[in-house]
């Protein structure tokens, strides 16, 4: 990676900013999204900026620091003649005797002692430091930043050469946000609860910010309206299972105790509804400003619909609940498909997001040894700009897709999304046939393990265990 | 529930045409603070149905909303003693217990503990009938999956929804 002193790049803030629709590199399959994107974390805050006020907390969760770089080289007499050479305006003014100072090493991939981070900074002599040191809370931070050669270590790219850096921190990201966040201390929590970090990058994708309006249309416990909160934005959600959204497990264990618990105002509306039969009025339109949401994919939380299973395939009639029973009736819910809730939510996104507005959402897929294109649902209105991969075992993963409205939604677009749709249903189900995502989670991934004795034989489609409401 | 998401919701059973505006049938109103952001209400003013919102207001206890939606310079002004209004009427009023009742039809959508339910049941949702042109006239009710399997087919080829 090649650096120019002083001259301004475009930052990678996080690497899901990737503008092809291709998956990641391939790694070995233990490499985790998390793993990948602390490497290029690393890597990306080495980078210059023309940039003279502090970005605290602004900046893209996975970028661990901004650095307006006064000089690099392979030893310490290169960085030496690079800093020297570095122009004096624009060191000067950060070097002013009525200013705070500090200066820190950081290193990738080894450890240095006390004793020899201290050698290094004093061997820092040659830059003419003017103010106080200040060790707790620096007018500026100064970073040398220390990368040795290295072969490919876990999953990390290998270093070619050793390289120094120096520079002055312009911004960083708020990274306590993560250990303030984290699921652990969280205090109403669901099988199916984003994990913070996924959280706050979900809504980094969306660009949360303050006066948006988030929308959560598969709620559950509210885990990423909390993230779009901290950011800033106004939040809505939605789900089909009222006990989740409404009671929770008690009063001071509920969506909106979520939010209190961090000080965060607490969502707009809350909603039980069916994205199926959305009660919607007609004339309402582009609305929300992002919609973020994990949809379920119908492995472990599978999507419900309106209409029990029975009528759905009709086997029998609706039925008329009696006038007394109403009340307390709990309307049968019945299978809804991936495809189908993805459908919907295409739709419900077309027509309520603003122009330019962002759909981020988890799609699973099937990992694919011979890499074949893995086809991701479309729709008229919108144009994919980003594809992320995140490994969840050697067989299954998902991607976080994030697309923009770039057409207003209008009934010819609703056609043609139908029929895209119908195509994407096709090659869906013949997908699933070749190797069923429930089966391919639960099921042992060598098959010469299972016994062929008919009386153990397995049904080849595993039962759905879990509750039905 | 506030009068912010009252303004979005419609009765959706099958074959109503006029669910808009839902009305009000409020057992427990409560006043819940919550910050002034202006560029939030004037975001949503643009999306706001005015009569609905004003009507809805006074339901709920609060007449003070002029009853013309007023016109765009008293948005954007710096007098801001309309979006106090506003934001008093669309955020801090908050419907805990009652219900939202169709105009058209009477049914009532419950508010429970501020969150309605607008989940339909089984005979007002939707459902459709596939009718099977190659066998005649004859609506062919899906009962079986030879049956849907043959429904795709047909509806594949005619580019229709299949059910």
């Amino acid at each position: 990676m090649s650096l120019s002193n002083g001259v301004s790049l475009s930052i990678t803030t996080t690497i899901l900013h990737s503008t092809s629709s291709t998956f990641l590199p391939k790694k070995s399959p233990k490499t985790s999204l998390k793993e990948v994107s602390m490497t290029l974390s690393y890597l990306s805050s080495f980078v210059s900026l023309f940039l003279t006020r502090k970005w605290c907390g602004s900046v893209g969760i996975l970028v661990k620091g901004m650095y307006e770089l006064w000089g690099e080289g392979t030893c310490y007499e290169e960085l030496r003649d690079s800093i020297e050479s570095f122009p004096d305006s624009r060191k000067l003014p950060f070097l002013a005797s009525d200013s705070t100072f500090r200066i820190s090493v950081e290193t990738f991939g080894k450890a240095l002692t006390f004793d020899e981070q201290r050698e290094r900074i004093n061997s820092l002599t040659y830059i003419p430091f003017e103010g106080k040191v200040n060790l707790k809370n620096a007018d500026h931070n100064f970073f040398i930043m220390e990368m040795d050669e290295s072969e490919e270590n876990n999953g990390l790219q290998p270093i070619l050469q050793r390289r120094i850096f120096f520079g002055r921190e312009v911004g960083f990201a708020d990274r306590k946000l993560l250990p303030t966040f984290q699921l652990k201390s969280r205090t109403y929590l669901g099988p199916t609860a984003m994990d913070a970090e996924m959280a706050f990058l979900m809504a980094n994708q969306a660009k949360a910010a303050s006066g948006k309006l988030v929308y959560d249309p598969f709620v559950g416990t509210g885990s990423i309206l909390v993230s779009a909160a901290r950011f800033g934005a106004m939040t809505m959600g939605a789900d089909i299972d009222i006990r989740v959204v409404r009671d929770g497990r008690g009063p001071d264990c509920n969506v909106w105790s979520n939010f209190k618990q961090y000080g965060l105002p607490t969502p707009v509306a809350l909603l039980r509804m069916d994205n199926n039969l959305p009660p919607w009025r007609s004339g309402l339109n582009e609305l929300f400003d992002a919609i973020v949401c994990d949809p379920p994919y119908g492995v472990r939380a599978g999507g419900r619909k309106s209409g029990g299973r029975k009528i759905l395939r009709g086997t029998v009639d609706p039925y008329t609940v009696p006038e007394d029973k109403r009340t307390d009736h709990i309307p049968s819910t019945g299978a809804y498909s991936l495809v189908e809730c993805v459908h919907d939510l295409l739709h419900l996104a077309a027509r309520m997001l603003v122009m330019k507005g962002r759909l981020v959402f988890f799609f699973p897929v099937l990992r694919d040894e011979n890499g074949s294109e893995v086809k991701f649902p479309e729709h008229p209105c919108f144009k994919l700009v980003a594809v992320s991969e995140q490994i969840l075992s050697s067989r299954y993963s998902r991607v976080l897709l994030t697309m923009v409205k770039v057409e207003p939604y209008s009934e010819e677009v609703e056609e043609a999304a139908r029929l895209m749709h119908v195509e994407f249903r096709e090659n869906h189900l013949k997908w699933l046939e070749k190797g069923n995502i429930h089966s391919s989670v639960f099921k042992p991934s060598d098959p010469s393990q299972v016994h062929t004795d008919s009386k153990s034989f397995k049904d080849p489609k595993p039962k759905y265990r879990g509750k039905y409401v | 529930m506030r009068l912010i998401t009252h303004n979005m919701l419609s009765c959706n059973i099958k074959g109503v045409t006029n669910g808009f505006p839902l009305k009000i049938e409020a057992e427990k109103v409560v006043e819940k603070e919550v910050d002034f952001n202006p560029d939030f209400l004037r975001h949503m003013f643009a999306k706001i149905e005015w009569k609905a919102l004003v009507e809805a207001a006074r339901s709920m206890g609060y007449a003070e909303l002029p009853e013309d939606s007023p016109d765009a310079t008293v948005i954007e002004s710096a007098d801001e003693t309309f979006l106090r209004k506003l934001h008093h009427a669309l955020l801090e009023l908050h419907l805990e217990e009652g219900a939202l009742v169709c105009p058209e039809t009477g049914r009532k959508f419950p508010v429970n503990k501020g969150i309605p339910n607008m989940l339909l049941h089984e005979d007002e949702v939707k459902q459709t009938v596939c009718i099977d042109l190659r066998k005649g006239n004859e609506p062919t009710r899906i009962r079986s999956p030879k049956d849907r399997v043959l429904m795709q087919d047909v509806c594949i080829d005619l580019s229709l929804q299949v059910p």
